[in-house]
């Protein structure tokens, strides 16, 4: 037999001991018993939480949003593009571990949520098989492919046009003539290395590969071209904080870049490493002690009998101070020593080719501080096995992998994701 | 019309609803409530079990939920079919939805807790706060200000 329930719950209204009752049917929602509002909550992602925080007071006031670290978010491939891989037997494995398998579609963005230990699947047809070279704090992403380059936020799905990527081709013509435009197009989602973005979204310093070197350019929504900074060489990192962008060198000098009406200048904070052997990274002190920078040099090895794909053994830290007012208000130039950091205490550092996030592990329940999250960023392809993404612990030096399966991304590296409690999402 | 029982040979259980009504329920329905459970084992079994938190009308829509449930077990067909008729309910009559959420969870069925939850936060999802307010009748208790600076502050969660 079957029931249609909108019909049976129409008959029994229309009883008159039924119309009494609905007498209170505005406020039922409100009242409804807490513990099934906060299940109801407690299967909601997060920009929907906040979303049910805003319906009414008593929402409000019964739900809060926990804070979360950072979700790893895997991108979506392109439609039959690489469908081998994504015949992976540890994929399928790993996605069998989510709750929300039944939501999953293959251009679905997957986010791992470290906190819940739950994939949150969302549909995010913009993205679909384009690359991702910037995760901001605030929840932007740079997305890129073959034809565009825009700023995307996945849950308000607005989208910035950045200019158009030819503007940022290769200059220097030697591997066009070699190689043709063919080549050049498909380079165009590789050739940016790292993303740094100003609060408000205006400004823009990425590290861009040009034909035989590495260098930094800027972008200021509404300009008509990229702008070369030509100083310093070898950009390895850029970051924004504080309404500056930094930049480490191949060298491991760290200089501070100002762009003031299309004009650049830098300025140097320290001296160079001695071995500046593997990734450099600059990650702001933003919960403790904001005149602080940490520089964290990544150590790679090259996998046996895989080419080219490095495995990360070790992460060394050193520190500098940045000064009392900030670097830009110091008269005369400093240069700083770097000073060697044995431990980073509470904190937990997530690197990759997101901007760097950092957290007080006491704040997570079940989290172990003194640790870095990493994920690949070295633009190694992924045919060649299992992404290099870990844990490294500061204190015995050893690296556990992020996924026990042995699972890695069918299309291209997982991106940290900053989930908006670290920055433009106060808590109350 | 509330009698469900039907031509097996399995155990009746006998319920009255707060308003009255009496319901004679399949054994093996009635035991996916752990509260009815609870009451048989303290030997309430050879009486009416009475049900004074629960309608008849709400108490109809829980059996045959359970009903539904029971058979769609590796039913991938009566899971959507089940799934579709929730919706339905929530977004025609939000009111008896919440009435039956309530139900399920006094009378402690676990498996429609799970399912009645996950179809609100499915149904939540991707809309805005005006749009819940309407679809479920909610007072909007905020001050104009207040409202502002609720959207100021998390912009990147709305639309």
């Amino acid at each position: 037999m079957k029931i249609n329930m909108v019909e049976v719950s129409r008959h029994y209204l229309d009883l008159p001991q039924i119309k009494c009752h609905q007498v209170g049917k505005m406020a039922k929602w409100i009242n409804l018993h807490q513990e099934l509002l906060e299940i109801i909550f407690d299967l909601c992602l997060l920009p929907y939480q906040i979303r049910m925080r805003s319906v009414c007071k008593t929402w409000r006031l019964i739900l809060k949003t926990p804070r979360e670290l950072p979700w790893l978010m895997m991108l979506p491939k392109k439609n039959q593009e690489e469908d081998h891989r994504h015949q992976d037997p540890d994929a399928r494995a790993f996605f069998s571990l989510s709750e929300q398998k039944e939501d999953h579609h293959p251009d679905a963005c997957a986010f791992f949520s470290l906190s819940k230990q739950k994939i949150h699947t969302i549909h995010l047809p913009e993205i679909q098989g384009k690359r991702c070279r910037g995760s901001f704090q605030n929840g932007w992403l740079m997305i890129i492919d073959e034809l565009d380059i825009f700023l995307f936020h996945p849950w308000s799905k607005k989208r910035l046009e950045l200019l158009h990527r030819s503007t940022l081709d290769f200059k220097y013509h030697s591997c066009i003539k070699h190689l043709g435009i063919p080549y050049m197009k498909m380079m165009r989602p590789h050739r940016i290395r790292k993303a740094a973005l100003s609060d408000d979204c205006k400004l823009m310093v990425v590290v861009v590969y040009e034909s035989d070197m590495v260098q930094l350019a800027f972008y200021r929504i509404g300009d008509d071209a990229w702008t070369d900074i030509v100083v310093p060489p070898g950009p390895m990192d850029v970051i924004y904080h504080n309404g500056q962008f930094y930049c480490i060198t191949m060298w491991g000098g760290v200089y501070l870049v100002h762009i003031e009406n299309g004009n650049s200048y830098a300025k140097r904070l320290t001296e160079n490493m001695k071995e500046p052997f593997g990734g450099l990274y600059l990650v702001p002190d933003m919960l403790t002690d904001t005149n602080i920078m940490f520089v964290i040099l990544r150590e790679r090895v090259t996998r046996a009998n895989v080419h080219e794909t490095r495995d990360t053994i070790h992460f060394h830290i050193y520190k500098f101070p940045l000064g009392e007012k900030g670097p830009l208000d110091q008269e005369k130039e400093v240069v700083n020593k770097l000073i060697k950091v044995e431990s980073l205490g509470d904190r937990v550092i997530f690197l990759g080719y997101n901007s760097p996030i950092t957290v007080m592990a006491s704040e997570f329940p079940g989290l172990k501080g003194n640790c870095i999250y990493f994920t690949d960023d070295s633009g190694a392809s992924y045919a060649n096995g299992p992404g290099d993404c870990g844990v490294f612990n500061v204190e015995d030096g050893t690296v556990e992998q992020l996924f026990a399966h042995g699972y890695h991304p069918a299309f291209a590296p997982p991106i940290w994701f900053a989930t908006p409690p670290y920055s433009s999402y106060q808590r109350d | 019309m509330a009698s469900t029982s039907n031509s097996t040979s399995s155990k009746i259980i006998t319920l009255r609803s707060s308003d009255g009504e009496v319901f004679e329920v399949e054994e093996s329905v009635a035991l996916e409530s752990n509260l009815i459970r609870r009451m048989m084992e303290d030997d309430c079994a050879n009486n009416i079990i009475p049900l004074p938190n629960v309608t008849a009308p709400i108490f109809y829509l829980v059996i045959e939920h359970c009903k539904k449930h029971a058979e769609m077990k590796d039913n991938k067909e009566k899971k959507k079919e089940l799934r579709s008729q929730g919706e339905e309910l929530l977004k025609s009559d939000p009111h008896t939805y919440s009435n039956l959420m309530e139900a399920v969870n006094y009378l402690d069925i676990k498996s429609l807790m799970d399912l009645t939850a996950q179809w609100l936060a499915d149904f939540l999802k991707g809309k805005s706060p005006r749009l819940i307010r309407e679809l479920l009748k909610i007072k909007n208790d905020f001050t104009p200000e207040e409202e502002a600076e609720i959207l100021e502050r998390n912009r990147w969660a709305f639309d």
